[in-house]
């Protein structure tokens, strides 16, 4: 036998889950914009209902489109399954809803995109589960942060927007030395730029409506599972080696082994909750997930090239990429992520918060929204905006000061964009001087 | 459900289902390196029409512990001291645990060997014998060999690209969500080092296939096999075809890994099987 090969990032990207339909015979992935599906027969339909067959119910649960994009988004991370959402949050919810119930704990990162932490802070605790918030740049403070309730630990592989660089293998094994798994959000990072399930964490989940859709025309979500934790051995988490009389008696890992969280997830998390996304969203998604990697390497293009212009320019104090040699992740982003250390990133400019202020209603190009990873280049004021509901000791916590600006770097080209903030800056240094 | 043999765990797989005595038990084997869960959706269908699913992890797989039985014989006594001990048809420790012609039994791969083992061995026992993914002499190349012996990631990968056809790679399953190439990546993973490479060698060195064949005779069998089966060569199929005098069905796009790749047309194909024992 020579040396076998699996199919290639780019050729997953836009083949994997899908076969052309083989009623129509048409090479896209169709709309499947139905909420049920009809029963062949009533044996059929007990066999759905007992999961003994494969095959779709009712849109809530599955759909024929929304399965290929979580079957390519499976491959495309290297998991054993996936199961999408509405949006992000759902999938941050759903991802820990599924092993965590009341009286539950959570060990998490503290640099987190601002609904998410307003998810762990304030809106979790009303339902039992707290969380710890720990540096993200120190591992053994996710040990010590651990309780005999912690039930996951979580972080953004790449944080928003002063660009920490979680170091996964170390969480991971401190995760795994717990028998506690390893929930991350790389939304910033995508599949293009590193794999967290190959660097040991347990679960991805990604805010598809970011690079991965690129568009800026559909939310959703995704939770990925990487199938290699051993659920049963932790001893933490009835839900999925137990009976659950919510769902047959079902024991997931015994039925189905490796898979068992991403079934639970979609059995429990997507009926039951039902922050499903929809087929129309799911079909937009996939457009963008068939041009992903070659999107990637233009932001991280872009990104590097508007980096060295900040780096260079009057009035920018200071730049929180992980490129620059000063960034605290520097050597770590060479070694996790290096193809990029993403097109998201904060800097700060040196006559505060009129100076951000100036600079942002002087942009032209970018635009002045609360997204990132879209096709075009965008910039926000975090404090105004997507941490707003953060109080100044969380904000700084955070590592979010008042004059700080965040660029998420598009696709135009790479001297418009230059020139766009060459003049902005311009603008905002003769404001702070005013 | 758990039991014991030999004071060690054995984890088997029942659909889910409770056992009744007046059913046939259908007996499925898993392949080398695998577990229980590559038969879920046929357990769960077989047990919800009739059957008393017996769905073992051989020793030292999933959720059995003990040594791993280095080779096929020693595989089909442990199934049938397995079955003996769980008395799937009931009994009192005096009368026959299995009437005659209640099992059958099915195997994918090493399991379908390990199947055609116990099926010579107590012939009037099983009314029908399902291999999946079978062939004879089931030769397994020395590079997958050598990689298993080291616990190499290239046995994992050569199983599973070489076991998958070209459309199971790119994907397209029926249970939404769950790729079936990671899901076996996952499984062969998980497998204690040493367990696949004594289950591979277990394979290439079986013998007792003309033995087993001999004793079970002609028209009780079927084999179910994926057109683009690169691991059981077609004519190593067709060795145990006509002596089996059995019925053959071949897959579309389908390789090895026949249970997950085409899970419909596989239940299809074994409820006509199981349709042909009831017609006696």
């Amino acid at each position: 036998m020579s040396a076998p090969n699996h199919p290639g990032f780019d050729t997953l990207a836009l083949h994997a889950g899908q076969q052309p339909d083989p009623t129509t015979g048409a090479r896209a992935v169709p709309i499947y914009q139905s909420t049920s599906f009809v029963f062949e027969d009533s044996d059929r339909a007990a066999s759905l209902f007992d999961v003994a067959r494969g095959g779709h119910v009712y849109s809530r649960i599955s759909n024929p489109t929304v399965a290929v994009l979580e079957e390519r988004m499976a491959a495309l991370e290297g998991g054993v399954g996936a199961v999408c959402t509405a949006s992000g949050m759902a999938a941050i919810h759903v991802g820990i809803a599924t092993i965590c119930g009341a009286g539950g704990h959570i060990v998490a990162s503290r640099s987190l995109y601002g609904g998410t932490h307003n998810l762990l802070s304030y809106t979790l605790p009303r339902f039992g589960i707290t969380t710890t918030f720990v540096d993200p740049r120190d591992p053994d403070a996710f040990a010590r942060a651990i309780t005999p309730a912690t039930r996951l630990l979580f972080a953004e592989t790449l944080s928003n927007p002063r660009g920490e660089v979680l170091d996964v293998p170390r969480v991971a094994a401190v995760a795994h030395a717990a028998g506690l798994p390893l929930l991350v959000d790389a939304t910033l990072t995508t599949p293009v730029l590193q794999k967290p399930l190959a660097l040991g964490a347990d679960i991805v989940m990604h805010s598809l409506t970011k690079f991965i859709g690129g568009h800026g025309i559909a939310v959703g979500g995704v939770l990925i599972d990487g199938g290699r934790f051993d659920w049963e051995a932790s001893g933490r988490f009835p839900e999925l080696s137990e009976p659950y009389e919510g769902f047959h008696g079902m024991d997931f890992v015994e039925e189905f082994g490796p898979a068992a969280y991403a079934m639970r997830a979609r059995k429990e998390g997507l009926r039951d909750f039902g922050a499903t996304l929809s087929p129309g969203n799911a079909f937009h998604l996939l457009q963008g997930v068939e041009t992903l990697a070659l999107r990637m390497a233009r932001h991280v293009s872009n990104t590097e090239r508007v980096v060295d212009f900040l780096a260079a320019a009057d009035g920018v104090s200071a730049i929180h990429h992980p490129r620059m040699a000063t960034h605290p992740d520097h050597d770590l982003a060479s070694e996790l992520l290096p193809e990029g250390a993403g097109a998201v990133f904060a800097f700060e400019l040196a006559g505060g918060r009129s100076a951000g202020n100036a600079f942002i209603e002087a942009l032209e190009l970018f635009s002045h929204l609360a997204n990132v990873g879209d096709a075009k280049s965008l910039v926000i004021h975090p404090a105004s905006t997507t941490h707003s509901r953060m109080d100044d000791a969380a904000l700084l916590e955070a590592g979010v000061s008042p004059g700080l600006v965040r660029l998420s770097i598009g696709l135009e080209n790479p001297d418009d964009l230059v020139a766009d903030l060459a003049q902005a800056l311009k603008r905002a240094t003769r404001k702070a001087r005013s | 459900m758990i039991t014991e043999i030999d004071g060690h765990v054995v984890f088997v797989g029942t659909g889910h289902v409770d056992w009744r005595e007046d059913q046939p038990t259908l007996l499925l084997l898993h392949g080398a390196g695998m577990d229980r869960t590559v038969w879920v959706l046929l357990a769960r269908y077989f047990a919800r029409h009739g059957y008393n699913v017996v769905a073992p992890d051989f020793p030292a797989h999933g959720g059995s512990d003990g040594e791993v039985l280095g080779d096929i014989d020693s595989q089909a006594d442990w199934v049938w001291r397995l079955i003996d001990t769980l008395r799937v048809g009931g009994g009192d420790g005096e009368t026959p645990v299995l009437p005659e012609g209640a099992l059958i039994a099915a195997g994918h791969s090493m399991g379908a060997l390990a199947a055609l083992a116990m099926a010579g061995q107590r012939t009037a026992q099983v009314a029908r014998l399902v291999l999946l993914g079978v062939g004879y002499p089931m030769g397994v190349g020395q590079a997958l060999l050598d990689a298993a012996l080291a616990n190499e990631r290239a046995a994992v990968d050569m199983i599973t690209i070489f076991g998958h056809a070209h459309a199971s790679r790119l994907g397209r399953n029926t249970v939404a969500g769950i790729s079936v190439v990671n899901n076996a990546a996952a499984l062969l993973e998980q497998a204690a080092p040493g367990v696949l490479h004594a289950d591979l060698a277990a394979c290439n060195a079986w013998q007792g296939g003309e033995q087993a064949v001999a004793s079970f005779g002609q028209g009780r069998t079927s084999i179910i096999v994926g057109q683009e089966d690169r691991m059981t060569p077609r004519r190593a199929t067709m060795n145990l075809l006509e002596p089996l005098g059995a019925r053959l069905d071949v897959l579309d796009d389908c390789g090895h890994m026949v249970m997950s790749e085409q899970p419909e047309t596989v239940l299809q194909a074994m409820k006509r099987a199981f349709r042909e024992v009831s017609a006696g």
